[in-house]
Order: structure tokens, then sequence, then C-alpha cells
């Protein structure tokens, strides 16, 4: 995989970097990882999307990873060898939408080892696509992806395609590279189980038929000994995310965003009515041992040859937000010499490693290994 | 590995997804979903038991979770676990198997029962399920084989509901395009409950102002307890009847009516066209064919009238020829004698079916003036018996009359006509009888809407059929054209008889007849005022003694008009000499002119010459000055000697108008010798003595 990183993450750097790289000989594919902050715009960057000739698919995240280093400006463009097909997915927040219909499978063959997935992490329905992604392929091939945006939370155009830079969608590209993923977290349980009573998508209404953020508070004022309000909802309850119960693994992070209409918790991603659910926190070093294990879990998954690889960090957002400076020892954790290190800190992330069911997370590590 | 507590929330769980959708495919999805989300499964899916063509049982796949997996070498695997539809003993042995793991190469796949609708598989890739999850399991398989039964049964009335929809849609169709019209009344309330747009443009009002509408005197003319379904029990099927539109305007359709119950509600369904244009065609058939039909009895009319009137014409001219060559021949006087009454005879016949022919043209113009008076009916009755006796004693039959009750001595009425109308039935009566008897009965019946004195005219003659009764009282139609051959006739009588009874207060009526038995008529006329009427019982019928009606009159004395002068105006040189014969025969001299203005000159002159004529025979019509003009312009100048019209034209109206004229009195062509002296012979008196006929 040949990668390149620009800095300032210009639209006119943009636009070189990928006609230089739609022009390589050995470049099939386009994978670009771009950061909020360089204020992309449909307006800006459609026709340089457009005029891409090989397949193109990214996101815009609130920052990118390079190497060991983490940025807020800029972008890595990266080419692939193989040539991946590229399908979008509109309306990520329409509760009408049918995404196993939507979905189409016959653009994989039997070669298909690994899908990149990107979705606007700020769409309600991002579980509702995962569910369907399995309920299509299901572990027919290795999922890597997670949720573009921006940490304003203001839903905008953040995926990007040959079709240019869209909102609301998701971007599904299949390739016959070879893959291994390894997932983890890191939370452990404080409080719960309680039981999902009332929730619509991604907003949690009430638990165990009480107001969700008068549960949810009670837990955490008395853990974290701070007054808990709306006003400062998130510098707190980037600590305490939710985890939802699952057999044989751990549980499946849920990130609570914001308080609304006083009661209801926006989350990350959905959060089924019915389910059970558990709140959780962590420490660096627990959130640092799980990234190390995520790289672990993805490298036992990888059966190529271990000389030609590169590692795409999926790594949350709120994982930052938590551990601040300690951050560093995330990318530590997951770095190996000699191997090329590309990711994004997403709003949420997709990874399954053809074992579990395929699920969305939040303030997860996702490692891909990737041949190349 | 869950904890205890933990298996608890995954099954709780699961329970929740089971049964969200009533359709199959979305509740399985959303349970099977969650089964693999919450178990960590990589596939999994739902088998169904269904029945082929032959009965057998095999399993189906209902749902398979993911959509690639049966591209999966695993999913090969797990079908070939399931049993062979053919074999019912590995059928059950497999049931009782249940629940099993099997091994896959990269995982286990976990198979369970799923009551009776089917069968449950799991497939985890790293981890069996355990023993206790798998029981655990048992109950919300259950449960959800029961949401699959339910989801089936809802599929099945869904399917069913779908069906009636699209037997509704299609019945809605059939309605909407039909172009016969429909209703759906209530039979309890006849309130209308639905009506197709054939039956409303039909109606002319749209449909929120029919529904709901009592069908009575809205669109079916009965009233209320008249439906001639639901009260009159009337079979309504492909009957003409009568549609009321919002107009009120009455539309001829063709109906049929069908009492069902729908819904459990007694309804009239009503099919209906309009046959307006049907109707009409049939009118104006009808009408063509009456008018044809007209056509066809003028035309046999006028054939029937050709050999009735030729027959005697042949008679007539045939005989005369005789007589003229037979000057100087070897004629005896008996055998002139002979030839000169049939002459008569068939000149009488003819002038009998010329007065037919003027009767029925007045009466069928409308102009034909009855005039009742107070008269003796037992007259009548008596005078038309002596004049049929003699008719029936010719054919060989008996007449009788009979009173069937008393009469009253006078009744109010037209005693011509009652005798012409007597003598035409009578006539008919002897004409249309072989042997036997014609009778005539005669009696009072004092009924509404008022007293008539009846004649019933019974014969045992040919009788009438059913078919012919139809065309009797016809104009220009006897019983039938065979009958007019066979027995020759207008056909007029019948129909001037009727007409006449009608104008009377009566009516002729066939009473009874049977063919080769038989027939009776019935005439009858008001009797008119009989409040003051002495009454005769005359049972045994009896009647002024005949007069034989055949026996020529005695032929005036030649001296009857000796020594009388007449003035003869006539254009018709035959005229001019046969009645110039007669009158000089009576003794009469007699100067003739040929026109009215020659007339009055001859009159004029002589009277101013102190010779006036004493009497002034005129006739009518003439060239140059006819006879009311010659006469108005004598009458003008002064002339008062007397002035007898002869016309040809018979009616009373012709009368009036020649006394109108100026004329005293009136004599009728052709000419009967004695009427006519006795006439001028009236006048010739009066001139002497006192006027015969009124001041005008």
């Amino acid at each position: 995989m040949i990668t390149k990183l620009d800095r300032s993450g210009s639209v006119e750097k943009l636009g070189i970097l990928l006609d230089e790289m739609a022009q390589h000989a050995e470049v099939q594919s386009i994978l670009v990882l771009a950061c909020d902050a360089n204020g992309y715009t449909p307006e800006a960057v459609d026709a340089i999307l457009r005029r891409v000739s090989v397949p193109l698919f990214g996101g815009i995240f609130p920052e990118i990873i390079y190497e060991k280093e983490k940025l807020s400006q800029g972008l890595i463009v990266a080419g692939i060898a193989d040539r991946a097909e590229v399908q979008v997915i509109p309306r990520l927040s329409d509760v009408q939408a049918d995404y196993s219909a939507m979905i189409d499978d016959s653009r994989t063959s039997g070669d298909t080892k690994t899908m990149i997935v990107f979705v606007d992490g700020l769409a309600r329905r991002i579980s509702a696509l995962v569910e369907a992604l399995f309920n299509v392929f299901g572990l027919q091939f290795n999922y890597v992806g997670g949720g573009a945006g921006s940490l304003s939370f203001q839903q905008k155009p953040c995926v990007l395609t040959n079709a240019g830079l869209v909102q609301d969608s998701a971007v599904l590209a299949t390739l016959p590279t070879a893959s291994g993923v390894g997932v983890s977290h890191g939370w452990t349980d404080i409080a719960g189980p309680f039981e999902v009573t009332e929730s619509d998508r991604n907003v949690i209404q009430t638990l165990d038929w009480k107001p969700a953020f008068e549960v949810y508070r009670s837990v955490v004022e008395n853990h974290a000994r701070k007054p808990l309000t709306a006003g400062n909802f998130f510098e707190i309850a980037k600590s305490y995310p939710f985890g939802i119960i699952k057999l044989g693994t751990e549980k499946i992070v849920r990130d609570p965003l914001m308080v609304q209409d006083e009661n209801s918790l926006v989350c990350v991603g959905e959060v089924p009515q019915g389910v059970h659910v558990h709140i959780l926190t962590g420490d660096v070093h627990s959130l640092v041992c799980a990234a190390g294990r995520a790289l672990l879990l993805g490298q036992q998954c990888f059966s190529a040859l271990p000389q030609c690889r590169t590692t795409l960090f999926i790594d949350c957002i709120s994982r930052t937000l938590f551990l601040e400076e300690q951050f560093n020892r995330e990318l530590e954790a997951v770095y190996q010499e000699s191997v090329s290190l590309i990711g994004a800190l997403t709003l949420g992330e997709i990874a399954n490693s053809r074992r579990d069911y395929l699920e969305f997370y939040n303030k997860t590590s996702v490692v891909g290994v990737l041949e190349g | 590995m869950l904890s205890a507590e933990q298996l608890q929330l995954v099954l709780y769980e699961i329970s929740l997804s089971i049964g969200s959708s009533f359709e199959l495919q979305p509740m399985l999805r959303q349970a099977l979903s969650t089964y693999l989300r919450t178990l960590n499964c990589s596939a999994g899916g739902v088998f169904e038991w269904c029945e082929d063509a032959q009965d057998r049982r095999s399993l189906q796949a209902a749902c398979i979770i993911p959509r690639s997996f049966p591209r999966n070498p695993a999913y090969g695997t797990i079908l070939r676990l399931l049993p062979s539809p053919a074999d019912d003993a590995e059928r059950t042995r497999f049931m009782q198997s249940l629940p099993l793991v099997s091994a896959l190469p990269d995982g286990y796949c976990h198979v369970m029962p799923l009551g009776d609708f089917g069968l449950i598989f799991l497939v985890t890739m790293h981890h069996e399920l355990n023993t206790l999850i798998i029981k655990s399991l048992a109950r919300l398989n259950n449960k959800l084989a029961a949401a699959c039964h339910a989801c089936r049964q809802s599929d099945a009335l869904q399917a069913g509901e779908e069906k009636a929809i699209e037997e509704h849609r299609r019945q809605q169709a059939i309605l909407d395009t039909v172009q016969a019209g429909i209703v759906v009344i209530d039979a309890e309330t006849h309130t209308i409950i639905e009506a197709n747009p054939a039956a409303l443009r039909l109606i002319g009002a749209p449909k929120e102002k029919v529904l709901g509408r009592v069908c009575h005197g809205f669109i079916c003319p009965a009233p209320p307890g008249r439906c001639p379904v639901t009260d009159l029990h009337e079979t309504v099927d492909n009957t003409e009847r009568v549609l009321l539109n919002a107009d009120g305007r009455e539309i001829p359709i063709l109906e049929t009516v069908t009492r069902v119950v729908l819904g459990g509600r007694d309804v009239l369904i009503g099919s209906f066209v309009d046959i307006t244009g049907r109707k009409q065609m049939e009118e104006q058939r009808r009408a063509k064919e009456m008018a044809e039909a007209a056509n066809e009895a003028k035309s046999a009319f006028i054939a029937n009238m050709s050999h009735e009137i030729r027959t005697p014409m042949t008679a007539i001219l045939g005989f005369a020829e005789v007589l003229l060559e037979a000057e100087g021949a070897s004629q005896t006087a008996q055998e002139r004698e002979q030839a000169a009454r049939t002459i008569k005879r068939n000149g009488e016949y003819l002038l009998t079916i010329i007065n037919d022919i003027l009767d029925l043209s007045k009466i069928e113009a409308g102009k034909m003036d009855v005039e009742r008076v107070p008269c003796r009916p037992c007259e009548i009755v008596s005078e038309v018996s002596a004049l049929m006796k003699g008719k029936a004693r010719e054919a060989r039959l008996s007449f009788e009359v009979e009173y069937a009750g008393p009469v009253p001595e006078t009744i109010c009425t037209a005693p011509a006509r009652v005798r012409q109308i007597l003598i035409n039935l009578i006539s008919n009566a002897i004409k249309f009888t072989d042997r036997g008897a014609v009778r005539l009965v005669v009696r009072f019946a004092d009924e509404p809407p008022e007293p008539t004195l009846q004649f019933d005219v019974m014969d045992t003659g040919v009788g009438i059929s059913q078919e012919q009764i139809g065309r009797l009282f016809q104009p220009f139609m006897q019983a039938d054209a065979s009958m007019t051959r066979a027995y020759g006739g207008t056909g007029l009588g019948l129909v001037i008889s009727k007409r006449f009874a009608n104008m009377l207060g009566g009516d002729v009526v066939l009473v009874e007849s049977q063919p080769g038995r038989g027939s009776c008529f019935r005439a009858s006329v008001a009797a008119g005022d009989i409040r003051r009427a002495k009454w005769i019982n005359n049972r045994a019928g009896t009647v002024p003694p005949a007069e034989d009606r055949h026996a020529d009159p005695p032929a005036p004395s030649s001296t009857a008009l000796r020594n009388c002068h007449i003035l003869f105006a006539e254009d018709g040189p035959d005229n001019q000499q046969l009645i110039a014969l007669i009158l000089r025969k009576a003794g009469a001299e007699v100067t003739v002119v040929e026109n009215g203005q020659q007339a009055v000159q001859a009159a004029l002159a002589a009277r101013d010459g102190g010779r006036t004529f004493d009497l002034i025979l005129m006739d009518m019509q003439m060239p140059v000055l006819d006879g009311y003009a010659a006469t108005r312009l004598l009458r003008q100048r002064n002339y008062t000697g007397p002035i007898v019209a002869l016309t040809a034209h018979a009616m009373a109206s012709d009368r009036d108008k020649c006394i109108q004229a100026g004329c005293d009195d009136y004599a009728v062509k052709p000419i009967k010798r004695e009427a006519l002296v006795g006439t001028i012979l009236k006048h010739l008196a009066n001139t002497a003595g006192e006027p015969l006929l009124p001041p005008r």
C-alpha cells in the first residue's frame, strides 16, 4: 500500500495527491482519510473526487493517525494495489430504508476478503446498516471501518466517494486484500444491568422505565463524585459509556453524547429497545492494553506474509478525549516498526474478524492488519 | 462465558424480539438477528415443515441469516443433517434426536426443534453453545414456533383478505363498467344502498343523492306497501317496467330483481337496461305495421268493393243489354219483366253498398249526427221482423222474435239507426247460417251507467273462431278474407252497427260464438228517460202484421200530375230523360232546362208572363249555375213557387243545405218513382193549402 500524508489538508493538495495516486501504476483503488479541520465541502472537493479514475473511498474524521502521530489537520491518501468494488448506501437515518434490499451483494465474489466501511457517524441507523451487512454477507470476509464526522456533532457531508462528498450515507469497499482484524475496548462494568425499556434508534429514553438521564446521572455522579448536568455532560460521560451484553466477547460499547429533552440520552450508534446495558468505565491502563490486544488479535487473524502489511487503526475519538495526553501510549501499543500505520479517530467503529456477530462499536480500538 | 444473570438477560432480550410482526419474514429476521447478535452466532436459520404434492413432509428454509450463507459449504453440511422427505421413520428419529450439536469445519451447528413448526439452527465460529443455553432456549423456541404459526395464520388471513379485496375490486370494476344499471335495495326498508354508474346515469343523480333514498316514488313508481317483489310477490325477471328518473320522467326498462341475503342483510338486487330506444322502434314498427295493415285492409276493401259493385253492375248492364236487344225479338213479357226486376234489385243492392260506405265515412270523419227522438221499440222490432222474415224464409231459415221481460213502450233513441243496426245483425245472421234458426231476443236492462234496451241476435250458423273474433268490428274486415269470398258483403255492417250503437249510448258485442254451432251478437242502445214510460209485456213477440217490403209499391197513376206544369233543371241527359218520362207518365207537362241559369230565366219569364210553373224540380249540381245558387237567386227575385231539390247527396246535412238555399223539399237520387211523385204532389197540395215545411 502506498501512503502519502499532507499536513495542510488543502483542497489543492487533495487534488494533487489524488491525481498522482490515481496515475500510479500499482494503484487500483484509493483510500482517503482526512481531517474535519480541513474544511472540505462538496462544492470544493466534488469535482476533484469525481475526476479520480480509480475506485475511491474514505471519510472525514475529527482526527487522523499517521505512524505514531495523530493529526487534527491534514489528509492521508493510500493507494491500494487491489481493485475495490465500491457502493454507496444513502438514507442512513431513514427509518423506512431497507438496507438489506439496498445492498448489492452481486459485487462481491469468492475472492473478496475484506470490506472497508465508512459511515456518517452521526446518522441514526448505523446499527441497522451493520445488521443488514451481516444479514447479507455474514462473516464471509473481514470488516473494518468506522464513523466519519465532526466532533461538533453537527451532521454534515463526511463520506468520500467517487461521486463526491456525501452526508447521511455509507461507503462500502470490498477488496480481495487479505486482512486480520482485532477489536478490544478495555471498559469494565460499574453498574447494571439496566433494561432499555424505551428507545428510538440511537436515543435511550428510559432505563428500567425511569428516565434514562436520571438513572445514568445517579450512577455516574456517585462514581465520579461530580455533579452531572446537561452542560458538562460530555466532559464527564466520555468516561462512562454503556455496554450491551454479548455472548462470548466483550460488551458492545455505546457512547453517550448528550442529553436530549432533559431525560433522554443520545448515543453514537443504536441501542435497541429490550437490550440490557451496563454502565462502564475504564482507565488509561485498561484502554492502552485493549489497543495492544486489538493489534494482537488482528495479527493472529492475518494469514498473509508478515513483511508486506499496513496497519489500519480505527480508534474511537472519545478514547483520545478520555486519554488526553496519554493517547500516544495507545499509538505506541499498536505501532510496529517497519509496518505502515495509518488510521482515523472515529465516531464509532465497525469491525469483525469472521468470528463474532458483526457490530457497530463505540469507544473501541479496532486494528486492521492489511496485506500490502 | 455468560453468567447465569447475563444469560437471563440475553434470553429476555431474545424473548422480546419474538413476535414483533405478524408477517413471517420480518418477524423471523428480527428474532433471528437477536438470537445471532446476543448469542454471538455467525449464521442461523429457521426451517419450516411443508407438504409437497405427494403429502410428504419436508423442511424448507423459511429464513436464513446471513442471506449469503446458503453459498457457504457449511450450509450444505447442515442440509445433509435434515431428514429425507420420503422417510417418515427417519423424520421421527431426527426430531427425537433434537437438540443436536454438529461440528462444522470452522465452528458448530446447533439444531433445535421449533415445536411442530420446524426447527432452528444456530452456527457459532469459535464457541459451542453449552447445554444450559440450549435448554434455556427451548422455551423461547416454542414461543418462536407459536409466533411463526400466528404469522402463517395471519398470512392466510391476509391472503384471504387480499383475495376478498381483489374480488371486491373485480366486482367493482364489473359494476363500474357494465352497461346495465344495478341497484341494491334493502328489502325491509326499501332504501337504496348501492347503485352503479350506469344506474346513476339513468337515474340522473349523483351517488350521494341516491344512496339512502327510499326507492318508492323515487326510482320506482310503485307506492309504499305495493313493492312488486316484497309486497305483491311478483316475479320480476326480464320484465318490462318503468324507472323514474330524478326529473320524474318515466323510462321504460327491462328489469330483473333478485332477492338475496348479503352479509346477513336481506336485499333486492335490481339490474335493468333502458329500452327507450327499443320501445320507440317497436312503436315505429307497430305504427308501420298498422299502417301497412290499414293499407292492406283498404286494398282488400277496395278489391272487395270492386267485387261487390261489379257483381250487381254486371247483372244490371247485362240485363239492360238483353232488354235492348230484345226489342222485336222473341222475348216474352214475363222474361222482360224478370230482367227488369233483376236490374232493379241489383240497383237497390248497389245503393245499399253506397249508403254503407257513406255512413262509415261520415262516422269515421265524426260527422254522423244521430237525432234521438221518442219512439216505440216494439214498432221498430216489428218492422225489422217483417222485413227479415222474408229474407229468412228465402234462406229456408226460421226467424223468431222473443221479448225477455217487459220493455218500455217508448224510449228515446234514433229509430232509423236502431233499425239499421238490427237489420245489419239479422242479415248477417241469416247470411252466415245454412240451416236452423235466427232469433231476436229483446230485453230491457236496468244496469249502470244507464238503462238500455238489448237485442240479442242468435243464429245456428258457422260461428266464429277465437282468432277471428279479434278481427271483428275492424273497419274493412270481416272475420277473415275467406268469408268475404264465401259469403260476400263489405264487412262494414258490423262496424257501422257498433258505431251507431256507441253513438246511441250502447254497444254491439259478440256474446258468444262457437265454430260450427252459431253466434250471439248483442246490440244495446240507451233507453233514455223512461220514468214515465208505460211497460209492455210482449212475451209472445207479437208484432204488427208485416208489410211485405219486397213487393213493389204500386206505380203512381198516370193522372196524378195531370194539368201540372213542372220546370225540370238537370244537366245529365239520362236523368233528364228518365225523370221527365216519370213525370210525364204521371200526367205532368215538363219543361226541361240544362243548368241553373236557364232555370232562373225560364221560371222568372213564366212568372212574369203569368204562367208560373206549378213546381220546379232542381238538380243541385249543374254547370254554369248550380241548383243552390239558382234557388237563392229565385228566392231573391221573390219567386215563391215550390222548388224541390234533387241531389245525389243523401245526408241530413245535405238536406239542410238545400233547405237553407231556399228549396221546399228534397228528393234523393236514385229516384224512386212513387216517392218523387208523392213529394211533388205534397207540394202541389201545399201550394193550394198549407205549406209542408215550417217557415225558416
